[in-house]
Parts: structure tokens; sequence; C-alpha cells
């Protein structure tokens, strides 16, 4: 097993794994949120002390939050403009072993 | 409908890449010092030169601060110094603002290519220079290059930068929100010969001061660099008297080996692979009100780093960066995150990092694009972009996660102000408060609170009582911010929240210049689902009650707790504070690592205790039932985290 990171792993057939339940989410070859459940919540909900971003700007920023569908542990957040798509930040290299 | 921004031809010769000099490009009036990789050096006597160069830039520092009488400098360590080979590599670097000293090198190799021929680099010369395109971060950031001479060869260089309080532009403090354009932003020099043969040039210096608002102070600053790099400079040559300067040339040429044979040490430690970033930046400048993306995707594959900002949107507004900013706010990351037991010998980590930085962008802007913002705009946000890539990174080494931190400090809340004291003595200056930062969260604790900032490893949050003595102000209070740490497994560091009224200016207003970015959306982001920090906010309560406050013998903890109307000032902007108006602005803490349910809720009801984590967000962010008494309720923790678990899935 190769850690990913602190939620997950990368198992011998390269099958991303949730390391608290086992979850399979997908090949390694692929973006992790992928396979999570993702909620898209407003940004006011990152944090208590946020006011209303449209006091400042005229876009729609969004706060993704992505979960293990297996134990529901929450991997991964992203403050995004609410057009971008999921952003692929975790991708080790065929192998996935220090060089 | 934002003007159109039309390129100048033959500003081209100006945009450093921050490469070596090929020798070809240098006059054959310059003689270099020649390199002598064969040289066999003892350890021991490599070990001790080593470590007198460290004490040199150790001393050219403090040399600094004596001499300067800007705050910036002497209180929040707003500068940095630098030691480098002939031709710019950096062998040291100074703990100060870290990008003032990441970014050297691109100067220093510039001047060598374009000034060996004419005016010519000759013994006890000096040249100054701010300019962007060639190293700077921003005009403010005025850099002083010495090179130092061994009989008549180019032996090696020392620098300095300070962040000058202002030299001119469009707004106090060369904060230039209201530009359009680089040509209303502080006049950028490129290198200049500001002392020839050991004087001053007094043409040079009129000319450099003439824009500035606060020519006394700056021209104190230009004292302050050229003191620090003639101390730098009669220690190296003690050096070279003692050991020889081909023994001192090699130590200097062999920490760069070192730390360049460390660092790629470290990589080869590190799984290949490609972690990614995408933050924002939000309003380019006054009235606008659009969002502007960094993207950075930071790939290690063997011994070898690149971070590429492919992606990055179009330069705009004031908050670009040049190629130089996106380098030194990149090393701002790595050096801490990935060199915390390396030498801080760029020259050599340099050698193993390759930079993809798009013509155009807010990190590498064109010329005449608004770069007055760039040290904590483009520069900043590659700084987060980096920060949150290399702790995603060390997230899959088991042997280095204990390296990692969240975000830290998303922004920097800019605060100018200026105007006249009851003794009608004008002022401009900066205030620091922002320095006391949160710090991003760790793999096995918490984040440390108001801990600093990255970028500025010894930087200060001056006192209250400092500001308050310098300036017409007087502070209502400066505190922690509760909630202002992003939750997670481990909480990010808080930051800070100050609050002052004007004191002393005969009823006179006090002009401010805003300029920060992260108040509509939080950028330090949390890692592992960690939550990000707070957002920055400038907020002004309008003739207040705070004088009968006083008059009672109170003084308020909130400015909400003032009357009089709230504002809510945007991130660019100039306004004016009467005697009555509360200036309240609160920055950055860092994000949080790991999901919040799996924090220890004993850890949360002491955060509640402490005022670090409010009741709302123990409730629900944490899952965490307090009783009465402020004790866990374990058996409705456990149903609350279970219910959070549910609506989850759904």
């Amino acid at each position: 097993m190769q850690q990913l990171d602190h939620h997950l792993a990368i198992d011998d057939e390269q099958q991303i794994v949730c390391r608290k339940c086992g979850y399979v989410l997908g090949s390694a070859t692929r973006n992790f949120k992928e396979g999570a459940v993702v909620k898209e919540r407003s940004v006011l909900d990152a944090n208590p002390l946020i006011v209303d971003p449209s006091l400042f700007i005229d876009e729609t920023m969004v706060f993704r939050q992505y979960f293990c569908p297996g134990c529901a542990t929450l991997l991964e957040n992203e403050i995004v403009l609410a057009s971008t798509a999921a952003v692929w930040d975790k991708q080790l290299a065929a192998g996935g072993s220090p060089s | 409908m934002a003007k159109t921004i039309l390129s100048v031809a033959g500003s081209e010769r100006f945009h450093s890449q921050g490469a070596r000099p090929a020798l070809s490009a240098i006059s054959p009036k310059l003689k270099l010092f020649p390199a002598r990789s064969d040289l066999e050096l003892d350890p021991i006597t490599l070990e001790v030169i080593a470590h007198k160069l460290w004490q040199i830039n150790d001393e050219q520092g403090q040399a600094l601060k004596k001499v300067s009488g800007s705050p910036v400098a002497t209180d929040a360590n707003d500068f940095n110094v630098v030691l480098c080979d002939e031709l710019g590599d950096i062998v040291n670097i100074g703990p100060y603002y870290l990008p003032h000293a990441a970014n050297v090198d691109f100067m220093v190799k510039w001047t060598v290519e374009h000034r060996s021929e004419n005016p010519g680099i000759r013994r006890d010369d000096m040249f100054l220079c701010n300019d962007p395109w060639v190293g700077a971060l921003h005009p403010q950031d005025v850099a002083v290059l010495s090179p130092v001479f061994v009989e008549d060869l180019l032996f090696c260089w020392t620098g300095s930068t300070i962040h000058a309080v202002d030299v001119g532009g469009v707004n106090i403090g060369s904060w230039c929100v209201d530009a359009e354009e680089h040509f209303a932003e502080g006049m950028a020099y490129p290198p200049i010969k500001i002392v020839e043969a050991g004087e001053i040039r007094r043409d040079i210096e009129d000319v450099y001061l003439r824009r500035s608002r606060a020519p006394a102070l700056v021209g104190l600053d230009l004292r302050a660099h050229i003191a620090s790099n003639n101390v730098a400079k009669e220690r190296l040559l003690d050096l070279v008297a003692r050991y020889g300067a081909e023994t001192v040339h090699a130590v200097m040429k062999k920490q760069m080996d070192y730390a360049e044979q460390r660092f790629r040490e470290r990589l080869r430690a590190i799984p290949d692979g490609t972690w990614r970033c995408e933050t924002y930046q939000e309003v380019a400048k006054s009235g606008e009100r659009g969002v502007h993306k960094t993207a950075l995707g930071l790939t290690k594959e063997g011994d070898r780093l690149t971070l590429d900002f492919t992606g990055t949107d179009p330069n705009i507004g004031m908050i670009n960066s040049t190629r130089a900013g996106a380098v030194g706010g990149s090393m701002v990351a790595i050096l801490p995150l990935l060199c915390y037991d390396i030498p801080w010998a760029l020259g050599g980590l340099h050698r193993a990092i390759d930079f993809v930085t798009p013509v155009g962008t807010i990190i590498n802007a064109e010329f005449p694009h608004g770069v007055s913002m760039g040290s904590i705009a483009g520069t900043w946000s590659a700084t987060n972009a980096a920060n949150v890539c290399i702790a995603k990174m060390l997230s899959s080494v088991p042997e280095l996660e204990d390296r990692l931190l969240a975000g830290c400090v998303g922004s920097w809340t800019t605060v100018i102000a200026s105007g006249l004291d009851n003794n009608r003595r004008s002022f401009v200056t900066m205030i620091m408060d922002c320095m006391a930062g949160g710090w991003g969260a760790r793999s096995f604790d918490d984040g440390v609170d108001t801990a600093g900032l990255m970028a500025a490893i010894t930087g200060q949050c001056p006192n209250v009582e400092t500001n308050e003595g310098f300036y017409p102000i007087l502070y209502l209070f400066r505190r922690e911010t509760k909630d202002s740490g992003g939750a997670g497994e481990f909480r990010g560091g808080m930051g800070a929240t100050s609050c002052w009224i004007p004191h002393d200016t005969d009823g006179r207003p006090i002009q401010l210049v805003l300029a920060t970015f992260g108040e509509a959306f939080p950028t330090a982001l949390g890692i592992d689902g960690g939550y990000p920090a707070n957002t920055a906010m400038y907020k002004m309560k309008r003739a207040t009650d705070v004088a009968d406050w006083f008059a009672r013998g109170e003084i308020p903890a909130d400015v909400e707790h003032l009357s009089g109307e709230l504002e809510y000032l945007p991130q660019k902007c100039e306004t004016l504070q009467s005697a009555a108006d509360a200036f309240e602005h609160t920055w950055s803490g860092g994000g949080g690592f790991g999901d919040p349910l799996d924090r220890d809720p004993e850890r949360v009801a002491e955060d509640v205790r402490n005022d670090a984590v409010s009741d709302r967000a123990a409730r629900t962010i944490y899952g965490v039932v307090l009783g009465g008494d402020g004790a866990v309720d374990l058996e409705g923790t456990e149903r609350a985290r279970e219910a959070i678990r549910s609506e989850r899935l759904c």
C-alpha cells in the first residue's frame, strides 16, 4: 500500500482505497474525487466569520466537500469558482514509490 | 470597462528570467574571479568559513536594522540581506522577509549583464534597483547591490532589500489601488549606480527621493542599505585576508553544491507525482469586482521539482507579480517545508527546480501592467499555492508528513496610514500588525496561533505602544480572533484583529489606503479534510460614541459595541478616518488538517473555554456537544457526529 494522503492509499491493484474503511474509490489513474460523495455548499459554510461574498464580488465561489462513501470521512475541501471542475490535486505516478 | 494596456516596445530587455548571464554577455572590462572547482578543502576549514559566511550575513542584517529609522524594517523586519557569488547565485540569505532575498539573484544577474560595459561595475560602487521586471517584488521593495572585488576581480556580491514606505505613485504608500497601469505607480528604477567609488551620487539620490512622500525616512533606509553592504564587504575582505580568496570563493561554491545535493536527496525520498492547487485573489483594483485564479501544478520526478503555473489568469489591475515574484513566492514555501535542515543556498537549490511562469498572467505580468501590490498579491498567491501543493505532497510520505503545514496566513491586510499629527508633522506608514498571522495545522498538532508569516520567519508584529508612540493613533484593542483557525482534526492557528481611532490629530482625519484579498472567501486553505481559515476583513464604524466610552472610563471590546454606521470596506480602496471613526482590520489564521469529526472532543471544549472556537462551530463543524459547565457531553457528541456523518452521505 502506498500512502496517498492522511485518508487514502493506493493498493497493489492500483486502486485508491480509504485507509479507515477500505472502500475503493477508483483507479489510481483517476482523480479520487470522482469516486467520492461530493457536497457543494455555500462559502459561508467554510468558516463562521465569512460575510456575504456578494458585498465584494460578482462571481459565485463554492465550498466543495468530498466524503468517503464508505465511512463518511471528510477527505478534502475546495474553495473554487462554481464553474470550475474538481481539481485533481493528488496524483501519484504509476508505481507510486520513492524514486 | 477595463482600460486596454498596450505593450511597450523595447521593454523586453528589462524582463529578467533570473538566468545566470552568459560569459559572452559580460563586458571584457569586468574581470571575474575564477572558480576553482578542483580546489580541495579540509572539512574543518570548510565548516569554519561556511559558518563565518552565515555570521557575516547575520551581521549584515543587524547593521541594516541599526541604521534604518523605519519601523517597517526595524520592528517588523520587512527587509532581507544576501550574499551572492560573482554572477549572482545566492549563497546565504537572512531569516527576514524571504522573497526580498529569494529574488536578489535576478537583479544581480541583470546588473552584471547590462551594466558591466556602461556605466561599468567597479570597486566600491553600489547599484539601486526596485524594478519588478528586473527582479523587485514591487516598486516599494528597494534593493541595493554591492560588488565585492579582490584586487581587480569581481569576487562576489552583497545585497539588501527594504520595503520603503513610499516611492511615489497615485496613492499613498505606493499601493496604487487607483492606478490603471504601472505608469501611475511608484517609479521603478532598473539598476542605477547610486554609490560610485564609495560616494553617494547626490544627483541620483535626488532623482530617487524626489518621488517619495517620505524622503527623510526613505533616505535613511538608503543609508541603512549602504551601511549593511559596507559591513558585509569589510567582513568578507577580512575573511579573504585570513584564509585566501581562492579558499573563501571555493567554500561559497561548495555551500551551493552541498545544498543542491541534500535537496536532491530529499526529493528522491518522495514518490513521483503531481499535486495541484487553484487559489484565487479577488478585486484587481478599486472598483473592480472580479475573481482571479492562480493555478499551480507541482511535479516531483526523480530528484527534480517543477512548478508550473500554466492555467493562471491574465494580468489585471494592481495584483500582478513578475516572474521574480512567482519564483520568490514559491521559495517561501519550499525553504521551510522541504529545506528545513538544508542550507538556504538558493544558487544550489535552484539547479533542481524548474519554474514555468506564463507571460501575461497575474504571476508574470507584462510591462506596463500594475504591480504595486505584487509582493502580497501575485507573489503571495504563488506562496499559497506552493504551500498547499507541498503539504499535499508531504502527506503522501509517512516519514515526512510531520513536516507539512496546511495553508498559512492567506493574505496580507495592507493598511497604509498618513496625515498630520498634533504638531502638524506629516507621517506615512504601513501598519504591520498582520505580521501576527496564524499558521496552518500540522499532521500531529494544531497550527501555532498568531505565529507570524511563512514569508517572514523573524517578522514581528510591532507593539501596540510602538505604533501609538510613532503615529497619532490609539488602539481600542488587539486580540486573537475566535474561529479564525480552520477547523480540522488539528486546528489552524488563530489570526488576530486590531481596532484603533485617530488620536491627537487636532480633529484632522487620517487617510488610509487598504489593499488585500481573501475578504470574500478564505485563502488559507486546509488540507486532507481540514477547513479553511477565516477571511480578511476591513471594517469602519463611522461617527461612533467612543468619546462617551472614554468619558465613562470604559474601553469598548468590539466595534459592534459602539454606536454608529458599520461599513465593510472593499479589498482595494482609499478612505478617510475621522476622529470618531473606529477602524478594525482582521487578518487570516491558518487552515486545518484532517476531518473535524476526528478531533478529540476535549480539545474542542478547551478551545471553546479559551475563546479560540465558538459554541456554534463546536456544534456544527466539530459535532461536539458541551454541557452548561463547558464539559463534553460524550453521548450527545457521539449522536451529533453520527447525525453529521449521515447528512454527509444523503
